[in-house]
């Protein structure tokens, strides 16, 4: 099946390729809003404790993509229990694109790696 | 509890570590990362977190101070391209500053800073033998005096001596004069150098009678042998005379010899041995330089200690010709530098400074006028949440930017202006042909620039970034500078007028020491003669019959053509190269001796030259080869050994031979010198006592040809006379004796002509500040000036409240100016010739200028404050 690579608009298109921080953080983002440390935890274990997010790449981050228009901060905390005092950030349409047009082009990438036999089993 | 106070103390230590992030960051994210600092300080551990958080603080700190910078530059170049007039001029006005600082810097770096080529160069020192008595300080060393020092100085790891001697390479291709140099074996032990290829010279091939060796230097090696290390164990044929090639020396070699007898400047490509004949010396006969080594841990001044006692010893071993003789030592470095070029290069890398200082100041002023009239969108960007830190780093980040843009052209303007440099710096300056803009010098190009940023834009930045909110926005973007902005800007245009001011005065000092020095009284008559040099092979010209009868066939030949008015031979000529002995003369065997200078010349000399006689006869032919021999002295010499009767008649000690005084001439300046040229104008005649050619036949000559048309045009006849008696000699050195003694002028020139360019554009960027400011001040009081017209004020008066305000300030500099002057010149002293460094004419006419053209700088601006209409003015409001 042939995968569709999403079109972006507006100054999206040159953010791509995405660093793996950002990638990380979107899709971090991508089903809950999180705050700075949720985000660090929720990495780490996706990727098995591979990718631990340091505080300055994460705020630098963060900061960039606030910027950008990747990610806003919300007002709302997602549950009664949550922190008041911290900072909750939630992604955007266009951090949802942009996301997706970054896990589209890895796809395409593995596709190819894959049908020339360069991918090992797990993959 | 007491995890709860390490959690906190944890927390706050790194909220400190975090201040290496831009503030902003900081303020934004500070507390979010120190929280989580404390949620990951509940679950790992302190040691591996603590890692983790400074490897990371290293890793992003930079990045997002280096986001920071961007943004400002990105926005100090779009601002700046709103105003590209006044971007333009700051961008000159510094390249002008940073441009002639780092073309000055790069020639003291190349003369004066970097050290010698040799390993351990502070330990090479050079001897010379010093007689003040006879005016004969730093002179060159008898051979056998030096003799007596290698046998005993102790404070001495080795000595090496040395002498200028040219030579005329034939062989393949056309006959090439060289420069070059005879050394003593030890030159290499003593230099710390090997050769590039082959072997040095041993002391057995000093020995008279050993086989003909030579060394060729790097460059000729390179040029004439296209760098074939074949050539070593070849002969070559030198002075016609066959020399077996044995060994290349390295470039370092070339500062031997430099500045020598007979280099004029070039640097030596071919060695042989010196050797010394002790049977043959005399020791009054001062002819070679000597170079040494102290021994680790000598200091110099117990080196000059032992070489004081054991001249002392030597002057009683030998009175004859020791007495009142001592020895000086300088470190190798001092004795190659030219005296007079350090204090000349100090200057102008002072002034030069200052015309970096007024460039900043005109700079400052501009900004500190934008940052005024920026008040407001400063007051925006505080309103909406920029701190003063922030606000000063992006003032400071614009003017650094400004300065780095005008550096890099003024880089470029230094790489120009340093090719000029080097084409007006005297050719007999160490290390003349380093000079270059190298890495060195642009890293200092680069901090000056990086300073001036700094120096010109942190002041309007302190100054732009205290703004007061609510009034600046109230003020609709009008602006106003307030006193104390005022009172900066006032004081900026002083401080550069008295800059200005004093490089003028030490401009115009050096100009007037430079128009004496050049209307001096030379006691010969420079014009219309063309000098050349002729250097006879000892193996063709063996004896001073078959020399005398070579120099004779060209004197005819050369008087018979109808364009020469006279022609002469002479050891040297007046400022040109050659060897300058010297020697003591005395009335009588065991009267007085005066050092004087030994010129060997025919009998046209005199004529040739346009020397007065002043008394007795000039060389002829009665003065033949068997005659007794005669003498003709100088005036000086005349007056000192026989004051009360006419020296003609008399008999002439001359180095402990007897001569005939025959005549009396005038004291002629440029005989007496220490480099390859003769001495600087500024220098007093020295004694002289004129031998006859005839009698003392010379094989290396300098050919004086006085002409009734252009010099250059008689070379050619020369070239073919020189040829018809033998082809085999190359005619070289042929220049007029005009460029001679220009050529003994070219520091002062050079210092002259370089402070003069540093003091005019001083002036002129004075001028252009003083502009600035008032005209900035007549924008700022449009209203004040509808008023006082509204009221019934003259334009005229007007006109004169404005130019009055600038030329207060004006008069504040310039007096500050002439005392800093007054107080400082002394330090030039020894650059002025015949002025004193408080000439009182000078100061007054240096002032008189800064006055007028600040006058004139007052009075554009001024003007147009009378032209304001009034109801315009008050309506604008």
């Amino acid at each position: 099946m042939a995968v569709m690579v999403r079109r972006l608009t507006g100054e999206l298109p040159r953010l791509l390729p995405l660093p793996q921080a950002v990638f990380q953080i979107l899709v971090a983002l991508a089903d809950q809003d999180r705050h700075g440390y949720a985000i660090m935890q929720d990495v780490a274990a996706r990727t098995n404790g591979s990718l631990k997010l340091s505080p300055g790449t994460l705020y630098g981050s963060i900061k960039r993509m606030l910027e950008d228009g990747l990610i806003v901060e919300v007002d709302a905390r997602p549950g009664p229990d949550e922190d008041e005092r911290r900072r909750y950030y939630r992604i955007t349409h266009s951090g949802r694109d942009i996301a997706q047009a970054e896990a589209d082009r890895l796809t395409v990438l593995l596709r190819q790696a894959r049908a020339v036999g360069l991918t090992s089993k797990r993959a | 509890m007491q995890s709860e106070t390490r959690l906190t103390l944890g927390a706050r230590l790194y909220r400190r570590l975090l201040r290496l992030y831009p503030r902003e960051f900081q303020e934004e994210y500070g507390a979010e990362m120190a929280r989580l600092y404390r949620d990951r300080a509940k679950d790992e551990g302190v040691l591996g977190l603590w890692l983790d958080l400074l490897a990371d603080v290293v890793r992003t700190a930079p990045r997002e101070q280096l986001t920071v910078l961007m943004q400002d530059i990105r926005h100090s170049f779009r601002l700046f391209s709103r105003t590209p007039i006044v971007t333009a001029t700051a961008l000159v006005t510094i390249a002008l500053g940073v441009g002639g600082s780092t073309a000055v810097f790069s020639v003291v770096h190349a003369v004066m800073l970097r050290p010698l080529p040799y390993p351990a160069p502070d330990r090479l020192v050079e001897l010379f033998e010093d007689n003040p008595r006879a005016n004969r300080p730093m002179f060159r060393v008898s051979a056998l005096n030096y003799l007596s020092w290698t046998e005993r100085a102790t404070s001495m790891e080795a000595l090496a001596a040395f002498a200028g001697s040219a030579a005329t390479l034939t062989g393949d291709g056309e006959p090439e004069r060289l420069a070059g140099g005879t050394i003593t074996a030890s030159m290499f032990g003593v230099l710390g150098l090997r050769p590039l290829a082959g072997r040095g010279f041993r002391p057995e091939d000093e020995r008279p009678g050993a086989e003909r060796v030579a060394l060729i230097a790097e460059e000729l090696w390179r040029r004439r042998f296209g760098g074939n290390a074949e050539i070593v164990g070849q002969s070559i044929t030198l002075n016609g005379e066959r020399h077996q090639v044995i060994g290349i020396v390295p470039r370092a070699f070339r500062e031997v010899g430099r500045a020598q007898i007979d280099s004029a400047g070039g640097s030596p490509q071919i060695f042989v041995p010196l050797s010394i004949d002790p049977a043959r010396e005399n020791r009054g006969n001062h002819v070679i330089r000597v170079v040494g080594r102290l021994r680790p841990g000598v200091s110099l001044d117990r080196a000059r200690d032992e070489m004081g006692r054991i001249a002392a010893a030597m002057e009683q071993e030998f009175p004859a010709t020791n007495k009142d003789w001592g020895v000086r030592l300088e470190t190798l470095y001092d004795s190659m530098l030219d005296e007079r070029a350090r204090p000349s290069l100090l200057v102008l890398l002072a002034a030069v400074g200052m015309v970096l200082l007024i460039a900043c100041a005109n700079v400052a002023n501009v900004l500190l006028a934008r940052g005024i009239s920026r008040q407001r969108e400063l007051a925006l960007r505080t309103a909406l949440g920029a701190g003063r830190s922030r606000l000063m780093r992006q003032l400071v980040t614009e003017s650094v930017s400004l300065a780095i843009a005008g550096g890099a052209c003024g880089l470029v303007l230094a790489v120009f202006a340093v090719q000029t440099m080097r084409v007006m710096l005297p050719p007999t300056l160490t290390r003349i042909d380093e000079i270059a803009v190298d890495a060195t010098v642009l890293g200092v190009g680069l901090c000056l620039s990086l300073a001036s940023g700094l120096l010109m834009g942190l002041m309007p930045a302190l100054r732009a970034s205290r703004v007061a909110l609510a009034p600046s926005l109230a003020q609709q973007g009008k602006g106003v500078a307030g006193p104390s902005g005022t009172v900066v800007r006032h004081a900026i245009v002083v401080a550069q007028m008295a800059l200005a001011t004093m490089l003028l005065v030490g401009a115009a000092l050096l100009l007037q020491s430079f128009v004496r020095l050049q209307h001096v009284r030379l006691g010969f008559d420079p014009d219309g003669v063309i000098t050349a040099r002729v250097a006879l092979p000892r193996a063709q010209y063996p004896d001073a019959a078959r020399t005398a009868g070579f120099w004779r066939q060209l004197l005819e030949s050369l008087d018979g053509m109808p364009q020469i008015q006279s022609a002469a031979i002479g050891m040297t000529a007046p400022f040109g190269p050659g060897v300058r002995a010297g020697g003591t003369a005395r009335s009588r065997a065991d009267g007085e001796g005066i050092g004087a200078v030994e010129h060997i010349v025919s009998p046209g000399y005199l004529q040739a030259l346009g020397i007065p006689l002043l008394a007795g006869r000039a060389f002829g032919q009665p003065d033949g080869a068997g005659s007794p021999p005669v003498a003709i002295v100088s005036d000086s010499v005349a007056r000192r050994l026989w004051a009360d009767k006419s020296p003609v008649g008399q008999t002439l000690d001359w180095n402990g031979r007897h001569h005939e005084v025959v005549g009396v001439v005038g004291d002629i300046r440029g005989a007496d010198g220490r480099g390859c040229c003769g001495g600087g104008l500024d220098r007093e005649p020295s004694a002289a006592v004129y031998l006859s050619a005839i009698q003392f036949p010379q094989r290396t000559m300098t050919l004086l040809v006085r002409t009734t048309g252009e010099p250059s045009a008689i070379v050619p006849a020369i070239a073919r006379a020189v040829r018809e008696i033998d082809p085999a000699q190359p005619v070289y050195q042929v220049r007029r004796l005009r460029d001679w003694l220009d050529e003994s002028t070219a520091q002062p020139r050079f210092t002259t002509t370089l402070s003069g360019a540093f003091a005019l554009v001083a002036l002129l960027l004075a001028a252009v500040g003083v502009y600035g400011v008032l005209s900035y001040s007549v924008s700022q009081r449009t209203r004040e000036i509808g008023i006082r017209m509204a009221l019934g004020a003259q334009q005229q008066k007007l006109t004169a409240m404005f130019v009055r305000q600038g030329l207060w300030l004006t008069g504040v500099g310039v007096a500050i100016g002439l005392t800093s002057a007054f107080l400082t010149m002394r330090l030039m002293s020894s650059l002025l010739f015949n002025v004193s460094p408080m000439d009182p004419e000078t100061y007054i006419i240096a002032s008189t200028c800064v006055v007028a053209i600040a006058w004139l700088a007052c009075y554009l601006p001024s003007r147009r404050a009378a032209a304001v209409d009034p109801t315009l003015a008050l309506r604008s409001e």
